[in-house]
This record gives C-alpha cells, structure tokens and sequence, in this order.
C-alpha cells in the first residue's frame, strides 16, 4: 500500500513535469467539442440535442489520447520491471497508475464539462447531471484502459490496438452517460441511469485493478 | 541459496536451453556468458519470475517464485539493460523511489552515502534525462546496492561505465559477495571474480 502511494506520488510529479499533454489534452476536448458546434450552425435546439453526446464522444477520445502513457513509458525506460518486482502486488500499481492518470487527465474534463455544456445550450439540472456522469464513468473509462494498456505496453503499434480495444467497452459506459444527460435535460428522473454508472464504477474497481495486474505479469517477458 | 534445476526456455520458436541445472552458493559469483541473442537475459528474467519458464523449477533460500513470490523477490535484486530510472525526475528522487519499491523508507543519510559511493555526488537535484549514460548507470546500481538484496541480477551491469566505474561496480560486488550474497551476471566481460575467477555457464551451444 506504502509502496502504491510512492507510485502514485511519482506519477504526479511526471505528469506535471509533462504539463504540455496536459494543456494538449484539455485544448483537443475544447476545440473538438467547438468544432461540432460550428458544424450544427446556430440552431439551438440541434445544440442542446447533440450536447451530451458530443461532449461525452469528445471526452472518451481526448482520455484516449492520454491513455498510452499509463505503463509504455515504465515498460520503456525499465521501470516497469523494478515495480513488479517489489514487493507490491500489481493491482495495486494498475491502481495508483489508474488514479494519477484520472486526476490528471479527467478531472479537468469533468470540471470543464458544465462550461461546454452551456455552450450546447443545456441549462438546469442537465448541467449538474452531465459533470456527475463524467465523475462516475471516466473513472471505469480509465480502469478498462489500465488492462488494455497492460496488454498492449509492449506492442509497436500497441496504441491503435489500445484504441480498438477499449472503443467496444466503453460504448455501455457512453450510453448511459449520454442518457442520463438528455433526461435531465427533459425534466426527466436520472436515478436509474447514475445508478448504473455508478454500478460500472464500483464493477471497475472491484475487478479490473486486478485484471491488469495479470496482464502486466503476463507481458512482462 | 539460488538452487535452478531442469530449465527450459524457449523464446518464440526457439528453445534458448533445454534441461540446464546450477546451484549458487552464499558468496559466489556465476557469469552468464553467450553470443548475442544466446539467452542471457531470457535466463536472467526466468530467475526474476518475469519469464515463465516451460518446465523447471528455481528456488531461492528454499523457496520456489510460484509457491511464495513475495518471499521469492524480496531476496533478489535487478539490474537490467535499462537503467529503471525516470528521466523526468531527479536523481535523489529516482533513487529515494528505488529504495521504497523495496520498503525501505525515505533516509536522507542512506540516499547521501549511496550517492558517494556511486560518485554521484553534487548531482542530487539534476534530473536523470541530464546524466551522461555512465552516470544512469551509477545510478541504477546504488538503488541496487541500497536495497542490499542476497541475490544480484545483473544484465552487462558495466554497460556504458568507465574504466573507473567497472572497478567501483567489482568494489560493490566484492563487499556484497563477501558478506554472503550471490550473484549472477550476463555480459561479454570475461574478468569479473569473486575471490578467483568465477565460474561460467556459456548459452547457445546446446
């Protein structure tokens, strides 16, 4: 646990001494979700109608953008190897990578989301409920990408199979994100669909930790 | 204490050794020696635990890697082609990183004599991306030599070090052997001794 915590501390330090992917990430996710609004013109109603679901789409890919840098860089300058052969178990590493990655890269995301969604026109509660799907799902979002990274550290092309591998399983995650937004944009209760967010979340800790844990002893070699 | 016996490795569609046993002592030095791509460091991670092995067993101090890993890897130290350093970071940082990947607290004093000894020091707060290839790895072996595991692995541990540096790196592995660890290392270096030459075990001839 000790040894996830120095982890996770050095993860930080690398990402902010990283800043400019910080600044590109969050720079792709403004300009991508403007750049829909230009194409749909000045019509508010289409604006509010594509919102949720542009902003969660945009959301996913500038995540995925972020995600080859959860163990590639370990595995590259060897780093990967000392960790795993600590005295941690590797799910506790997927974890604090999955953490730092989250904190870093979603939660601003997660933060920025009510200005864009404001832009869409959404107003009320949609733009309460639209920053509380990104909390619950970008966070599994992560989770499933720790495993794929695993899988695919130390691959050539290992990033456009990181892609195709996490696009298919986050389609649930999206839906549900997506759909909680328009009901509350409607006037309708969002209970049911936070709720299964919030089941893929807990799901996603519960498991997937450990499932990279074995994905990266299994690639070690 | 390092007890291997039946190994067989293949790499792909190649079979690197086949039914290969050895035993290291307390105090001794086993040289890996092979032409490139022989099956040096393949063997090294099958003892780390990072390769799995097609059939074998390997047991340190009496304990097998798949019966107890945490046991198993608290007794053995590693040092592989890359250094294992952050280049964002600096080198009092990677090295305080290494030693907590190994349980050892953050000690300030430790961090300093390491770094003396490694002739690492004045360059506490540079970042590892500004150290010459020589000093990452200086740098690497003091988070070696800090955790003071039994047993060293080391893959061409004087890779990129000076005339200077591969006597500090005997130095160590002399102090290390003679309070009663082991080691096995991999490289084309003939003249590593312990005590005497040691003994060799050549891949790639099978």
């Amino acid at each position: 646990m000790r040894i996830g915590l120095a982890v996770l501390r050095n993860e930080f330090l690398i990402y902010f001494k990283k800043w400019v992917h910080i600044i590109i990430n969050i720079a792709f996710f403004i300009f991508s979700t403007s750049l829909f609004s230009l194409v749909a013109g000045l019509e508010q109603g289409l604006l509010a109608e594509w919102g949720a679901g542009v902003i969660w789409v945009v959301a996913l890919l500038s995540m995925l953008l972020a995600m080859p840098l959860l163990f590639q860089p370990d595995r590259e300058d060897g780093t990967l190897d000392l960790m795993l052969l600590s005295a941690m178990d590797p799910a506790w590493l997927a974890l604090a990578k999955a953490g730092a990655n989250w904190c870093v890269f979603g939660l601003p995301l997660v933060l920025l989301s009510p200005l864009l969604g404001a832009s869409y026109g959404l107003e009320g509660i949609a733009l309460v409920v639209l920053p509380a799907t990104l909390a619950l799902g970008t966070p599994a979002l992560i989770l499933l990408a720790t495993v794929a990274a695993a899988l695919t550290a130390g691959l050539r092309r290992g990033v456009g199979l990181l892609a195709l591998l996490v696009l298919p399983l986050a389609l649930p995650i999206l839906l549900f994100g997506v759909r909680a937004t328009e009901l509350a944009a409607d006037g309708f209760p969002t209970a049911a669909p936070l709720m299964m967010l919030g089941a893929f979340l807990l799901l996603a800790l519960g498991l997937l930790p450990w499932a990279a844990g074995a994905a990266l002893r299994a690639t070690a070699n | 204490m390092l007890e291997a016996r039946g190994l067989t490795i293949w790499r792909g569609e190649r079979r690197l050794c086949h039914d290969l046993s050895f035993s290291l002592a307390s105090g001794s030095l086993l040289l890996l020696q092979g032409r490139n791509g022989s099956g040096k460091t393949s063997l090294l991670r099958c003892l780390a635990g990072l390769l799995p092995l097609e059939s074998g067993t390997v047991e340190l101090n009496g304990v097998a890697y798949g019966r107890d890993p945490a046991r198993y890897l608290r007794c053995l130290g590693w040092l592989g082609h890359k250094d294992g350093l952050k280049a964002e970071l600096s080198v009092r940082r990677n090295l305080a990183f290494r030693l907590r990947l190994a349980g050892l607290a953050g000690q300030a004093g430790k961090e300093d004599e390491l770094l003396e000894r490694a002739g690492l020091k004045g360059l506490e707060n540079r970042v590892a991306a500004q150290l010459s290839y020589g000093q990452r790895r200086r740098l690497a072996l003091a988070g070696l030599i800090g955790v003071a595991p039994p047993l060293w692995l080391l893959d061409e541990p004087d890779a990129n070090l000076d005339a200077q540096g591969r006597e500090w790196l005997q130095r160590e592995l002399d102090s290390h052997l003679d309070a009663g660890g082991c080691a096995v290392l991999a490289g084309h270096r003939m003249e590593w001794r312990s005590r005497g030459p040691a003994p060799q075990l050549i891949l790639g001839i099978a």
